[in-house]
């Protein structure tokens, strides 16, 4: 400092004394009033200090510990440890973290974590030992306390069987939760990552899922992620259903800072929810897709559904159809008849079978079997019939608050404290304020330039400012102290601070600055530097950082422990302990430091500070101010305490929490708990929100009770109690909301227990799960339904899954095969298949189901009897809702009989046809009404009329009309007497010709012996017709040319006889005689002849009449005698025997068998005539002792122009039609007509009629 | 008076035969071996009988039967049907004649029949 009279140093200003003891006072305030005992003693182990901490901490006052030995707080079994502390300090080595344990005054025992220094003295020699003991008995209780609280949250959770996870992107971290890896049946000892994770996704999936992962992780998009996708388990790669929830947090700049979420199993839900959707698919694809028309109906008869196969068939619109509007598409004349026994079988409740017509769309009428059976319900309550007709004919960027210098400046200005200038480097020129002249000791109306200004600086000082200068030019920032000269050669400390401003293109332009007189402050604080430095000695000795800050917050001290932290190698002003907190901390510290000093209130804060090596601790900072006795702060005195050991459980078990927290909101999961012993209840928002909750404040089990569902409560109750003895809690029970709609919640929970294993708490949470209860029930409903339809519909029905098995089969499957539902299910219903037929029907099921195309097939199977039965099996794939193909349906059908029937039906027919056609006469079949449903190609061929046109009575067409009536009339008359006839008929053939048949009809019977109709034959008889009428018309001529001469003769023979009836010439008399007998046979034999030709043209016509045969036999035998006269008739006597017969062709039979037997007899002359009675019949034999007859001949000689062949050797007259005549005569009359005879023995001729 | 009797016939020994007979029982006897010409015959001849053969040309007997009873002069004339066919009775029937007498005939059966029927005595063998 240079002045006129003095050219020298001003001497230093000398601090007080008071001053010194006050900074002492100070500081031994900041060890009174820290939380840690802090205490120091001799090497001796002797106590020298003993702050208000450990008075607290230790219970001994500081007059009870000050000169006594340490010991007495070190437990006996830790006296050991005393000497080697003691060595340690000799040695100078500090003891940081030494968690031992030490007794109170009381006598208990704590967790104490000491930090122990040397105590040097001016010299540096080692005096003594500051010791600082922290009470860790409360960091250990929180700890543990932490532990438990997490740990009770995680049972909770973990009650849920939900999984937590979480995901960091930037360094490629996922964690899994024990639960999350169990239902990815993972073992714990897999490492996990995404990889990993990607890699269980189920195949198909995959994009899905990394999409929805994707698209969370948007930063444009609000990070919400809920899907619902397959995963492979670890072990077996097995797919199953997860729900995964969770939300992303972003930093700052929107980049992703971790992704927390949670994992659900819900294979369950999911199969259930499949299950539905496949029930409710598969009934409306089992209804459509089976070959068969289904309809179901109510319990009042109501039609309410029929499937799409009844529409198409019909063509009929749903409400035309629905109710009973079916039934206008039953044929008319089945209507009444199909309504009736409808109604019939739903009074009854019974199944029914029954056969209608049905008209399609293309206006045919088709017949249906119609098959229904009821349905009932669980109670058994009949619901309605179901049936089928089978036709027997598918964001904010962050603002930086710059705030622009000049308002600091301004600030600046206001302060009347300061000395404001501006320096102008363009035009070095200096601006200033009034007290900055009066700080420079100018008079205030003095206008000095800058260069007068400078020479005011002690010279000493001046590089000091240069070199301040310079640097604010490179920093923008003026900072220095200088001493300063005034004119009245006064040396005053003057602190200078300004900040640079530049121009457009970054030149500087002008400084802007305060100045202060600092001269006070600065001697109190060089005479104080004396005093702290001993004083900080202790300070030093402190385990935490000690420092020191202006009013204005600006620090001015740190102790020695400064050293180990910051930035390496920087050493730290004092303004730079920013620098040392944790960015993250950083902004809040500094709101809560400048708030303590506007408020100059003490501070306290936790933050994270740099240490050396560069890791981030946690500490607790906290400031005193010292106050004056007018109430202003002179110094704030602070200390920063390393806690980062309690810190880092506390953040982890926060961030833990937290990540269960937002794992339970992301879940959409409410918290609850209750106390045991008081009964009261804390839920989460989400709780109270899902269980609505009007009064969350005094919410006890009562009240919570007063929510559900009335029916629910006791049931709740005794789940209650049984969870509190079990540990479990697991409940659904219905919640009924204010205003709202019912809705069913999860209730699951965990019992904690005290030591004792008294129950204390139950912890839990809650979900809801209306929205899958309604699922539930709705699936339960669907394939409720689906069954009763599948069990009752008349068809018998099975399904295969997609892995090829088939698992279902209906009632009328299982009643078929009379097997189980288990014994049929995945290959057993092969067993039922027949062995000859299984190789087919696996072939072609395993062909479509790899085209996945439909397929029919036939086959026999086992009914429950051991009966195999054809069976028509119609199957048709099924999809699922994504189209994918999952299995068959198919309806089956017992085609059995039909089948038999149709094979019979086929090979009678093809035999029936076969033997018809190649048949040689025409075949017809009329109906019971008599009209004609068949002809064979035989007729066809003849008639040439086609076979329609030859049904009902179109086959007479070509009979010829005046046959045709008669005959049509004698059929129609005929047909009711079911009896057999013949007619004879002409017809025109296909060429034209008259031709004859003759037509023969017998009438059939069904199996039930109803009487079926007419079957018969036509035979062309054309030739032989023709033959008969030629030969008829031959022998007529021939009989009457014959007879034309006998005429004459006889005439003229009896005309000469008569002439010379007197003469008396016996010659001429009996040569006349002779002639005449002879024209009498002549003319018998030619009326033989004739009778042969009426016979055989079967114009012989019968004139039945009682008579005495006995008579009849006399009177011819008598006739005969009369002609042949030597022999002799021996006739027996007897009573009248009468018949009903032709008398006249009888007579002609007995004279026929006389007239031989006198014939054949020319030697012995005894002809014997008999008649007798047999057993109704009356036998008329004639006996004769003449040449006899051969065995062999007896049926011969009744034959046409047969004669013994011993008549080559005797000479017999005759045609020998004679006994064919006579044979004939009595088979007209069903007599019996033959003879016993042996050759030269005579013959018996006889004949039998049956008696009246 | 002597009766008339008209003999239609193609076998002139029949004819002949006849004629010896019923002549014999007072009968004027013409004889023919035609019978188209039957109405000119009995308008020429005025029959008390007449006796007609079956198959006698040219148009049969049935036929000439026919005509001449459908003659309302002449059809109160007796006609005896007589044929050696065996189904006489029915074509005499057929012909409406009113006797009939199948050949060969016994000569008393001939003459008790014409004398019958002359005397328009009703038929006995009907």
């Amino acid at each position: 400092m240079r002045t006129p009279e003095n050219d020298g140093y001003v001497e230093p200003m000398k601090i007080p004394d008071g001053l010194e003891i006050m900074y002492e006072q100070m500081l031994a305030a900041i060890v009174q009033s820290s939380d840690d005992a802090i205490a120091s003693k001799t090497l001796d182990g002797i106590v020298t200090s003993w702050n208000k901490g450990a008075e607290k901490l230790f219970g001994y006052s500081a007059e009870e510990m000050i000169g006594q030995p340490i010991t007495r707080i070190i437990p006996e079994n830790r006296l050991e440890e005393e000497p080697i502390i003691l060595e340690k300090i000799k040695r100078g080595e500090r003891m940081e973290a030494f968690d031992t344990i030490r007794v109170t005054k009381s006598g208990e025992l704590l967790n104490i974590s000491l930090t122990l220094s040397p105590i040097k003295d001016q010299q540096g020699r080692i005096i003594g030992v500051s010791k600082i003991a922290r009470n860790i008995t409360l960091q250990k209780k929180l700890h543990a306390e932490l532990q438990q609280s997490e740990s009770r949250l995680r049972m909770a959770v973990e009650a849920t069987s939900l999984g937590t996870w979480d995901y960091q992107p930037h360094s490629n971290t996922l964690r899994w939760s024990n639960e999350c890896r169990k239902i990815y049946d993972m073992p714990e000892d897999v490492d996990v990552d995404f990889k990993l994770f990607e890699e269980h996704i189920y195949p198909d999936d995959k994009d899905f899922a990394l999409n929805a992962i994707a698209k969370a992780m948007d930063p444009d998009g609000d990070g919400s992620y809920d899907i619902q996708f397959r995963i492979l388990l670890y072990s077996t790669k097995q797919p199953r259903w997860i729900r995964s929830q969770g939300k992303v947090y972003f930093n700052s700049n929107r980049e992703v800072q971790i992704f927390i979420g949670t994992v659900l199993d819900i294979t369950a839900e999911k199969v259930k929810e499949q299950a539905l959707i496949d029930s409710i698919s598969l009934f409306q694809r089992m209804a459509d897709t089976v070959p068969v028309m289904i309809w179901t109906s109510r319990a009042d008869g109501y039609c309410y559904y029929l499937n799409e196969r009844w529409y198409d068939y019909t063509g009929q619109s749903t409400s035309n159809s629905l109710g009973y509007g079916w039934l206008d598409a039953v044929h008319p004349a089945d209507r009444a008849n199909t309504q009736q026994l409808f109604a019939q079988a739903n009074e009854q409740q019974r199944p029914f079978n029954l056969v209608y017509r049905l008209c399609g769309k293309d206006g045919i009428y088709r017949w249906m079997m119609a098959t229904a059976k009821p349905k009932f319900d669980i109670n058994g309550r009949f619901e309605g019939m179901t049936g089928a007709l089978i036709e027997i004919d598918e964001r904010k960027k962050a603002e930086e608050a710059l705030k622009d210098s000049e308002n600091r400046l301004n600030i600046v200005l206001e302060d009347a404290g300061m000395g404001a200038w501006e320096l102008n480097f363009k035009h070095q020129e200096t601006k200033y304020s009034k007290r900055y002249l009066q700080i420079m000791g100018f008079d205030v109306n003095e206008r000095p330039v800058h260069s007068e200004l400078m020479d005011r600086i002690y010279p000493e000082d001046l590089p000091k400012r240069i070199n301040a200068v310079n640097s604010a030019m490179m920093t923008g920032i003026l900072d220095f102290e200088i001493r300063i000269v005034r004119k009245d050669g006064a040396l005053r400390w003057v602190k200078a601070k300004g900040k640079v401003f530049y121009d457009e293109k970054g030149v500087p332009e002008k400084m802007l600055g305060t100045i202060t007189d600092i001269t006070d402050q600065k001697a109190a604080f060089e005479a104080l530097q004396e005093s702290e430095s001993r004083l900080t000695k202790l300070a030093d000795a402190m385990p935490q950082l000690v420092w020191i800050a202006e009013p204005d917050g600006e620090i001015t001290y740190y102790n020695n422990r400064i050293d180990e932290y910051g930035p390496a190698g920087k050493s730290l002003q004092k303004w730079d302990w920013h620098l040392l907190i944790h960015p993250q901390d950083l902004d809040i510290t500094i709101e809560c430091w400048q708030k303590a000093v506007e408020t100059q209130q003490p501070y306290s804060q936790e933050h994270r500070m740099m240490m050396k090596d560069g890791n981030y601790r946690w500490h607790l900072s906290r400031g005193f101010p010292d106050k004056d006795s007018n109430g202003n702060i002179i110094k704030w005195f602070g200390t920063a305490t390393d806690i980062d050991k309690i810190k880092n459980i506390q953040e982890s078990m926060k961030v833990s929490e937290e990540r269960l927290w937002f794992a339970l909101d992301a879940a959409e999961m409410g918290i609850w708990s209750i106390d045991l012993t008081t009964g009261s209840a804390v839920t989460s928002e989400r709780h109270q929100e899902m269980m609505g909750y009007e009064d969350m404040e005094n919410l006890t089990r009562d009240k919570y009770l007063k929510y559900l569902h009335p029916e629910d409560r006791p049931v709740l109750d005794a789940l209650y109690e049984k969870g509190i003895k079990e540990g479990h809690y697991q409940h659904e029970v219905r919640v009924l909301r204010p205003g709202k709609p019912m809705s069913w919640v999860k209730v699951q929970g965990k019992t904690i227990y005290d030591d004792k294993g008294n129950p204390t708490t139950i912890l839990g949470t809650v979900v809801d799960i209306t929205r899958e209860k309604n699922s539930a029930n709705a699936i339960q409903e669907s394939e409720e339904l689906f069954r009763t339809i599948a069990n009752t519909a008349p068809v018998m029905i099975w399904m295969s899954g997609n892995d090829k098995f088939s698992d279902f089969f209906n009632t009328s499957w299982l009643n078929f095969t009379g097997r189980t539902l288990q014994l049929e299910s995945g290959e057993g219903w092969q067993e039922s298949v027949h062995p000859e037929d299984l190789a087919r029907c696996i072939k072609v099921y395993n062909e479509s189901y790899e085209l996945q195309q439909p397929f029919v097939i036939e086959y026999r199977l086992r009914r429950f009897d051991g009966v195999y039965r054809w069976i028509v099996d119609n199957a048709v794939p099924r999809y699922d809702q994504e189209g994918k193909f999952i299995g068959f349906i198919s309806a089956c059908m017992d085609i059995d009989d039909e089948k038999k029937f149709n094979e019979k039906l086929q090979a009678s027919e093809l035999l029936f046809k076969t033997i018809t056609n190649i048949s040689p006469v025409g075949l017809w079949m009329t109906d019971a009404q008599g009209n004609n449903n068949f002809v064979n190609d035989t007729w066809i061929n003849w008639t040439g009329i086609t076979l329609e046109n030859q049904y009902n009575i179109g086959w007479l067409d070509p009979v010829l009309p005046e046959d045709r009536e008669i005959m049509y009339s004698q059929f129609i008359t005929n047909m009711p007497t079911m009896q057999k006839f013949t007619f004879e008929f002409r017809f025109k053939s296909s060429s034209g010709q008259l031709r004859w048949g003759l037509s023969e009809g017998f009438p059939y019977f069904d199996d039930n012996g109803n009487f079926g109709g007419y079957a018969g034959s036509v035979t062309d008889i054309t030739e032989r017709k023709q033959n008969e009428i030629l030969k008829n018309d031959f022998l007529a001529v021939a009989s009457h040319e014959l007879k034309t001469p006998l005429t004459s003769i006889k005439a003229y023979s009896q005309l000469l006889s008569k002439t010379y009836e007197r003469a008396n010439d016996a010659f001429l008399k009996n040569g006349l005689t002779k002639v005449e007998t002879q024209v009498n046979k002549m003319t018998k034999l030619v009326a033989d002849f004739l009778n042969l030709s009426k016979l055989e043209s079967d114009k012989f016509s019968m004139d039945l009449e009682k008579f005495d045969i006995n008579e009849l036999v006399r009177d011819i035998a008598s006739d005969i005698q009369m002609v042949a006269i030597n022999h002799t008739i021996v006739l027996e006597r007897r009573r009248p025997i009468f018949v009903i017969a032709d008398k006249e062709k009888i007579s002609q039979v007995v004279t026929n068998l006389l007239t031989n037997a006198v014939k054949y007899s020319p030697e012995d002359k005894n002809i014997q005539v008999t008649l007798k009675m047999e057993d109704g019949w009356v036998r008329v034999s004639v006996v004769d002792k003449g040449i006899g007859i051969k065995p062999g001949e007896h049926e011969k000689i009744f034959q046409r122009f047969y004669r013994s062949a011993f008549n080559d050797n005797i000479s017999f007259s005759g045609f020998g039609i004679g006994l064919y005549i006579s044979a004939e005569i009595i088979k007209k009359h069903n007599g019996k007509i033959g003879v016993v005879s042996d050759e030269g023995r005579g013959a018996d001729f006889y004949f039998m009629l049956p008696v009246v | 008076m002597a009766k008339k009797i008209i003999i239609f016939d193609d076998d002139p020994d029949l004819l002949e035969v006849c004629a010896i007979i019923l002549t014999a029982k007072n009968f004027e006897v013409v004889l023919k071996d035609r019978c188209t010409e039957i109405i000119a015959d009995v308008i020429h001849h005025r029959p008390d009988v007449v006796l007609m053969d079956n198959w006698i040309p040219e148009i049969g007997g049935v036929k000439a039967t026919r005509l001449l009873k459908s003659h309302t002069d002449f059809s109160h004339i007796p006609v005896i049907f007589f044929s050696a066919n065996n189904n006489v009775d029915e074509l005499a029937k057929e012909a409406g004649a009113d006797y009939f007498l199948q050949k060969p005939f016994d000569i008393s059966e001939l003459e008790d029949m014409v004398i019958i029927a002359a005397e328009k005595m009703p038929p006995a063998n009907n």
